[in-house]
């Protein structure tokens, strides 16, 4: 006859004595429940944004809702290019960001960024459970992240190269991209896990990918995920060289679109899995509801004609959502304003949309491209979406696109229902990221 | 648990080193600094795209085609690497001209490169591979971290094929830079001389892993962990007790300490509960660097598969060859970082 034991996992996962005691029935159990957590939900419960259209999550929103952009000319990042080549860039010295952040001077700006974002979204956070109990829980940090701390690097390296023992190694600790993260993650006293991801313009997004599976598996109860990115003089000149930097402000989808403005900022959201959500009655703003990562596999830095890479990233976010195309209400397209980024994703939209395509607008004519941050930033924008029924205007088209039949959205629209957002983050290496986010009023 | 198999290695590092041989002759380098050994690239790659790539680009492509082929796979589903520091020859190229060119003239060719997914996505690329293409770059824990999600994707789904592992070089300038940090040793002193400072390496290993035991397959791969804290003795046994292992079922650690007088004391003192146990020190041939753990990982794998440890391995020399079962990875960086990765004979 059966026997029913009424266990905890976590005491199975813990003792040893008990694994032999049921190792059988154990064994059936864990790969059930393994699978079962594989389905479950992840939630959105905090928010937290800083680029150069606001330093909090309300005033990008604001500046959204008032189609601002915050690009200009370069005036902090010291480049020959400052008059030449616009910039999206925050307005705020090193001093003051390292006051904001409650941290010390002399650390890359990213560090800065990534520390008053993701503070903004674990004070949401936090604001939903008590001390004690957020202090037994297991929170990691994942950051997307693609040039460390070059911004300091950058003046080490000259120093350098004048003379090898020269150069402040204060400006050269802190260059790798992990230091960023480590930096920002002992700042939070967040240590139960701590990694980065640097996947070009994706890397943001994918920590989104990857931190949603970190629940899932049951390796963490919270995760704080983004990104953060800084101007330097390293990528501006870079993307220079690429010929795809527009010396006017950026107009994403236009016909006669020259290039993209970069940006400078970092966005994070807070993850919790299902049963932190059901254990403290948290009310979520948005469900992670599907999402993948594929890669076009064409050319180092440019998109396939077709878009392949970016259609099957968003046609497997779609299925893993279980969503039907026509259902999703809005995209926030990756949309830099390269001639060869909106025409491939234009085109892979249209290929997997069809006649159903949703609302399409690209929020890099507010922000400029952030590059390690935008998938986190606009992670965030869509979530904002959801959670005032709101879709943003793509600014300063004035001869939309002629190569897909689909329209730009290019007006606020208030007097939809937003159920489902889709956020599309593509970058060098092939590398293609599309995420779903739902309203959670839906899913009840 | 999906039962998880290493069944595909590529290895560059200071070592002339094929996974599937029985005799390794490993050379000791009198030297601080170890450099990857490069094949001959020519069937690996055409010439044209050859020239274009740097080091740490070649060896991780190298790398990826010898583990694909050892494994008998043509193209994985999965590829996800870790890289502490990206792709440093190229960004250096392109810094110095940026620099000494006061911003003009610049070309993007070393720019394009310098992104540090460029070997992951070079791999995609030449492989036509289309399937999920993460990079992680945390520091000593960018190839555990890729670790671990190879892990996590075999778990949600037993059919995949995935290709993982760790690559990274050094160059002149990051050498000169890191020695200033005092990580290494003087010139004249090498790894054997109990001073302060390392040794430094460089190199790239990807494996092949799956849910599908066959013939070839070098190892179990059992479980792994990036500690949380420093309190490393209890990491340890939390570790291996939710393995339902005790301390003394290990019989082999490979332990990362790397001649430093700063650290190994206390590096071997967090393993001492390990009293059934042999010891190698994997880091006086591959060197210092932060994904030095894939390393470790392919040598493990190679003794398990001829199921014993060499005599020229063992930390404390031994005239018998050790016969491995189930075999820890405990490595680390510079005291932080650490992980452990538990490995089980076949």
């Amino acid at each position: 006859m059966f026997e029913l034991v009424i266990i905890d996992i976590n005491d199975v996962k813990k003792s040893t004595w008990l694994r032999y005691q049921y190792s059988n029935y154990i064994c059936i159990l864990i790969n059930e429940i393994q699978f079962l957590m594989m389905n479950e939900k992840v939630w959105i419960v905090g928010l937290g944004a800083m680029s150069s259209i606001g330093n909090n999550v309300a005033e990008n929103f604001n500046a959204l809702m008032n189609l601002q952009s915050g690009i200009g000319a370069c005036t902090i990042l010291n480049t020959i290019h400052q008059e030449t080549l616009p910039v999206c860039e925050i307005k705020l010295s090193n001093e003051t960001l390292a006051e904001m952040a409650g941290m010390k001077l002399h650390l890359p700006r990213a560090v800065y960024f990534s520390a008053i974002a993701s503070q903004e979204a674990l004070t949401q956070f936090k604001s939903c459970i008590s001390e004690s109990d957020y202090h037994d829980l297991r929170i990691g940090f994942l950051s997307g992240n693609t040039i460390g701390g070059m911004d300091l690097s950058e003046n080490f390296y000259a120093d350098l190269l004048n003379d090898q023992s020269s150069g402040h190694l204060k400006e050269v600790v802190h260059h790798e991209c992990g230091a960023i993260t480590a930096l920002v993650a002992s700042h939070l006293n967040i240590s139960h896990y701590v990694s980065t991801l640097s996947t070009a313009c994706s890397s943001s997004a994918n920590a989104i990918i990857q931190g949603s599976k970190l629940l899932k598996h049951d390796k963490l109860d919270v995760v704080l995920v983004g990104g953060t990115d800084a101007l330097c003089r390293f990528t501006l000149n870079g993307f220079n060289t690429l010929m795809i930097l527009d010396n006017q402000p950026c107009k994403p989808f236009d016909e006669n679109r020259k290039g993209l403005n970069l940006g400078e900022g970092a966005g994070y959201v807070v993850l919790i899995s299902d049963r932190i959500k059901n254990k403290f009655s948290i009310e979520p703003i948005a469900e992670v509801s599907g999402y993948a990562n594929a890669n076009d596999a064409f050319h180092q830095t440019a998109s396939s004609a077709e878009g392949n890479g970016n259609y099957m990233a968003m046609e497997q976010a779609l299925q893993m959502s279980k969503l039907q195309p026509y259902q999703i209400d809005y995209i926030n397209a990756h949309g830099t304003g390269t001639a060869n980024n909106d025409a491939s994703e234009g085109i892979a939209i249209e290929r997997l949309f069809k006649e159903q395509t949703p609302l399409v607008s690209s929020t890099k004519a507010n922000t400029g491209h952030t590059l390690g941050a935008c998938g986190g930033l606009e992670a965030v924008y869509c979530c904002l979406s959801l959670q005032h029924q709101v879709v943003y205007p793509s600014l300063r088209i004035d001869t939309p696109m002629k190569e897909f039949t689909f329209k730009i959205n290019q007006a606020i629209i208030k007097d939809q229902k937003i159920n489902h957002v889709m956020s599309n983050s593509f970058g060098f290496g092939g590398n293609c990221t599309s995420l779903i986010f739902s309203n959670p009023k839906e899913q009840l | 648990m999906m039962n998880i198999y290493i069944n595909g290695i590529g290895s560059i590092s200071a070592q002339q080193f094929d996974t599937r041989s029985a005799q390794l002759s490993f050379q000791n380098h009198p030297s601080n600094r170890l450099m990857a050994i490069e094949p001959d690239y020519k069937d690996l790659m055409p010439p044209m795209q050859l020239r274009r790539m740097s080091k740490v680009v070649k060896i991780g492509i190298a790398s990826a085609k010898t583990a694909l082929k050892d494994a008998g796979i043509e193209k994985p589903d999965i590829i996800t690497t870790g890289t502490a520091y990206g792709c440093l020859a190229d960004t250096e190229v392109f810094l110095q001209k940026m620099i000494t060119q006061n911003e003009t003239l610049l070309t993007p060719t070393a720019f394009i490169q310098s992104t540090h997914n460029t070997v992951s996505g070079q791999i995609a690329l030449m492989l036509k591979c289309h399937g999920h293409n993460f990079t992680y770059v945390q520091k000593g824990h960018s190839f555990e971290s890729s670790l671990q999600e190879s892990i996590m994707w075999l778990n949600e789904n037993n059919n995949l094929h995935i290709l993982t592992g760790g690559i990274d070089e050094m160059t002149d300038h990051a050498f000169n830079i890191i020695a200033r940090f005092g990580t290494y040793k003087n010139d004249s002193n090498h790894y054997t001389s109990p001073s302060e400072g390392t040794i430094a390496g460089e190199g790239a290993h990807l494996f092949v892993i799956n849910t599908q035991r066959n013939e070839k397959t070098y190892a179990q791969l059992v479980d792994m962990k990036m500690c949380a804290t420093n309190d490393i003795p209890m990491e340890l046994e939390s570790f291996l007790s939710s393995n339902s292992l005790k301390a003394t079922d290990i019989d082999t650690c490979f332990v990362g300490i790397n001649g430093d007088n700063r650290y190994d004391e206390t590096i071997l003192n967090n393993v001492k509960s390990l009293s059934n146990c042999q010891f190698v020190d994997f880091k006086k041939w591959c060197g210092e660097y932060p994904t030095s753990g894939s390393f470790a990982l392919a040598l493990a794998c190679n003794q398990i598969y001829h199921k014993k440890i060499d005599s020229a391995f063992l930390f404390q020399p031994s005239n018998q060859d050790h016969i491995p079962q189930n075999v820890l990875i405990y490595n680390h960086y510079k005291n932080n970082y650490h992980s452990f990765i538990l490995l089980k004979s076949l």
